[in-house]
């Protein structure tokens, strides 16, 4: 009974229909109350503190809202779920241990301990415990999750061994968009005001929508600071390898009904240094970023309104005008970080409107959005662009959620996208034409729960146009595709083990760059012809893990295989057009990926500050034939030793990281695609903190300690010989003040 | 509140966007530098070119490093 979560009668004298709000009592095995806990609730962003006796007083009565997650500093999450039956819940909290197999709460699946599919979840500064220069390279310190880029301006998230146009990119609700089918077109955001990620590792277009084939990438807000607060920030860091600083600022605040939070920041990075001390010339990048959301709820009505703005300009390293180039033409000796190119200079707006209602046992969801992607590439002229395309997509999302009992509640949504994509006239290069791209889909989920065993099932049919604006350069197109997809599993939970068995099903269009490029992407060094002849790709994927969940140690193992009909790939030929090599949309029957991700944490029980991490991926990716795909992670262990220290002085420090990321050489490698050596990256962190009514967070780390030299196997400049950054020092530093706003009388 | 908001406004300016590049044109296999153009200058010159009266030739331009 000790690790049960309990929820323990004390008030009878309520029922859901006459309801004024709940209160619930937080205590430890002891029954002692917990001070200041905390119980977060998704659909509200936004968390709800309690007091000193560990009494937290919700001022809503809604019924049909995902389980709340009763959280405290030293203990471990549990879930409650209001079920309008009572007015006053009592939670225990058990002592916290770090876990692999995370209580996550989302608005999608409900809560992932009892989801029956396979979800990564982490907060951004977990992710970020080693510092990282962008949020995409951070996400690589999940399981399972690589990236591919260029330098370090670019970094692009790939799961299991699938990216660009196979990975769907969310950010609270809105889908977004960012020409993703380019190896050399990063994520579109930063880490700004971003609280956590999960990833959805295998096809998930049952409630992602098409083209979710390699996975999902959901990006989520900080949560809203409690009722009549607010709270900025200031923060800072230097890293010494590209001399480079990232600084941000933000502000929240939160009333009765009103939430804030705003921020903006700003990074500017110069070309990085090698580890023998030269440095990759154009590998520069600035950005500046900015985020509002506006938060409101009333009775049973939600609303959340999110503004995001990016601005960067990324250099494109790997240029030169010699025929037949040499390392040292892509080196220099001094370090820049003035206007250049070729590079990218990319703008987006992304905004979304979120509104929740609840009735009863019925929950509908409505979100709109439009996010807008200007993405211009210079080519030789450091402020005229060569390419100009413009990406505008208007997006709607409406689910209703019905609640028939405590042991059933189905879901029907619905999704739709208008995409339109412009060049502008005053490009001198097209490499894509103007579309118009239409998406429509509707679908169903149905879950069930008894006892320990958890069901879920559901399907969703898909359609896509694709209406070509003929010029010059490209021939009217007019494409229809269709396509259904389904998940379906069950899950068994226990207190010490989660077994999942999942299917689920993904379906893909092709892109209007894989139908119709025909043009030089300076970004990616290629020459890309596309193929109209191209037909849908489907996923299936079987999905099996189990976790188990032991006093010190927890382990999960989760072996997957995921077949791809009609997989579309970018084959490099030995063809040489404008001086580059041409590279070719084409189609196989089926492909196919397998693999397995483990992981473990053992935490002695006499040592709470002592944590050990590690995980395994490893994939296995070949085509009908046999012949391996080409850019596959390659198989790699990444661990980690957290010491956390509990020092009571004025300055003291927090916790002590040290890691160590394994990378073994890739020789499955595709055709024209070259292999890659193994080896190793030493990283450190330590926290520091000095208290005071407006404390101060001071990290010191370094990255790369040993100064290896390497090529990741899914670098762009992987061909160029061009290696990853040396060591890189780097100081941080956070400045936080929070204050009560006084109430009226 | 008030030296946190001058300082982040501080911060936030403290990057250059000056838009400045050295440029140069090609000629008989050599780099002729030209010197430092900004803004509308740089803008102007990488499209149109450098007039050369010695040469009484105009020559395509290029600002960035190599």
């Amino acid at each position: 009974m000790k690790f049960l979560v309990t929820i323990v009668i004390i008030s009878f004298f309520s029922v859901a229909q006459a309801q004024s709000g709940y209160t619930i009592q937080v205590v430890n095995e002891d029954s002692t109350a917990v001070p200041f806990p905390e119980a977060y609730i998704e659909e509200y962003k936004h968390s709800f503190y309690g007091d000193l006796n560990g009494l937290i007083q919700l001022p809503f009565s809604e019924t049909k809202l995902n389980p709340i997650q009763i959280s405290a500093e030293g203990y471990q999450s549990r879930m409650v779920q209001l079920d309008g039956n009572l007015n006053t819940y009592a939670v225990i909290l058990t002592e916290a241990h770090r876990l692999l197999d995370k209580v996550i709460v989302s608005t999608e699946v409900g809560v992932q301990r009892e989801s029956i599919a396979n979800i990564s979840r982490q907060s951004i500064s977990d992710l970020s415990v080693i510092k990282s220069e962008s949020l995409g390279e951070a996400l690589a310190n999940m399981s399972g999750v690589e990236v591919t880029g260029i330098g370090t301006g670019i970094a692009k998230p790939v799961i299991r061994g699938l990216s660009g146009a196979s990975v769907v990119t969310y950010v609270n609700g809105l889908r977004i968009q960012n020409q993703q089918w380019g190896g050399d077109h990063g994520l579109p955001i930063t880490s700004l005001g971003i609280g956590s990620a999960e990833v959805v590792k295998g096809p998930a277009s049952l409630l992602y929508g098409p083209d979710a084939m390699g996975g999902v990438l959901y990006f989520r807000d900080e949560p809203f600071v409690k009722h009549n607060t607010q709270k900025t920030f200031l923060s800072t860091r230097f890293d010494a390898n590209s001399l480079g600083s990232s600084t941000s600022a933000g502000y929240q605040v939160s009333f009765d009904k009103w939430h804030v939070n705003a921020y903006a920041g700003y990074d500017n990075h110069a070309d990085y240094r090698l580890p023998n001390n030269t440095i990759v010339s154009n590998s520069r990048f600035n950005q500046l970023a900015g985020k509002l959301v506006l938060g409101y709820h009333h009775k049973n009505w939600l609303l959340k309104v999110n503004y995001d703005y990016y601005k960067g300009r990324i250099g494109l390293p790997g240029h030169t005008h010699e025929i037949n180039p040499e390392l040292t033409d892509f080196l220099t000796d001094r370090q820049n970080r003035g206007l250049n190119a070729p590079a990218q200079d990319i703008e987006n707006h992304f905004i979304s409107a979120e509104s929740r209602w609840f009735f009863g046992k019925n929950n509908i969801t409505l979100v709109v959005g439009n996010t807008n992607n200007q993405l211009n590439e210079h080519e030789e002229k450091v402020l005229t662009p060569d390419i100009l395309i413009n990406l505008n997509n208007s997006l709607y999302h409406i689910k209703w959620e019905y609640k028939i009992n405590k042991h059933f509640n189905y879901v029907v949504g619905s999704q739709g996208m208008l995409q339109l994509n412009r060049n502008d006239q005053s490009a001198t290069e097209i490499l894509i034409p103007d579309a118009n791209t239409t998406d429509l889909g509707g679908y169903f989920l149905f879950n069930a729960n008894h006892k320990k065993w958890r069901f879920q099932a559901g399907g969703r049919y898909d359609s896509r146009s694709i209406s070509v604006t003929p010029t010059a350069d490209f021939p009217a197109l007019e494409r229809q595709y269709g396509g259904f997809s389904f998940s379906g599993g069950a899950a068994r939970l226990s207190q010490k083990t989660t077994l999942r068995f999942n299917l689920s099903s993904g379906f893909r269009a092709p892109t209007t760059s894989e139908l119709l490029s025909n043009g030089v992407h300076h970004g990616s060094n290629r020459f890309e012809i596309g193929n109209v002849d191209l037909l849908t790709e489907n996923a299936f994927q079987i999905d099996f893990s189990a976790a188990w969940h032991l006093h010190d140690l927890e382990l999960i193992v989760n072996p997957f295989y995921n077949r791809i009909q009609n997989y579309i790939y970018i084959q490099p030929s030995n063809q040489f057009l404008n001086d580059y090599r041409v590279f070719t949309y084409e189609q196989t029957d089926f492909a196919q990926l397998s693999g397995v991700d483990f992981g473990a944490h053992y935490h002695p029980h006499h040592y709470h500050w002592l944590h050990f991490e590690t995980s395994f991926a490893t994939i296995l990716a070949n085509d009908q034939q046999g012949n391996d795909l080409p850019l596959i992670p390659q198989t790699n262990i990444r661990s980690q030793v957290r010491i956390d220290f509990n020092m009571k002085s004025k300055i003291s420090v927090d916790n002590l990281t040290i890691q160590y990321n394994h990378f073994f050489e890739q020789n499955r490698v595709g055709l024209y695609d070259i292999s890659s050596s193994a080896y190793g990256l030493l990283n450190a962190n330590v926290e520091t903190k000095i208290k005071s009514q407006t404390p101060v967070f001071l990290s010191f780390g370094a990255k790369n300690i040993l100064n290896t030299e390497y090529i990741p196997h899914l670098s762009s400049l992987k061909m160029l010989g061009i290696q990853q950054p040396g060591r890189n020092l780097y100081i941080a530093l956070k400045i936080q003040f929070e204050k009560q706003i006084k109430q009226k009388p | 509140m008030k030296q946190l908001l001058v300082l982040s406004v501080a911060v936030f300016f403290l990057g250059s966007c000056e838009k400045c590049s050295e440029c140069h044109y090609e000629l008989n296999g050599e780099e002729v530098e030209i010197g430092e153009y900004c803004k509308d200058d740089l803008e102007a010159i990488e499209n149109d070119g450098f007039y050369d009266s010695a040469t009484d030739s105009t020559y395509e331009v290029h600002c960035h490093e190599h």
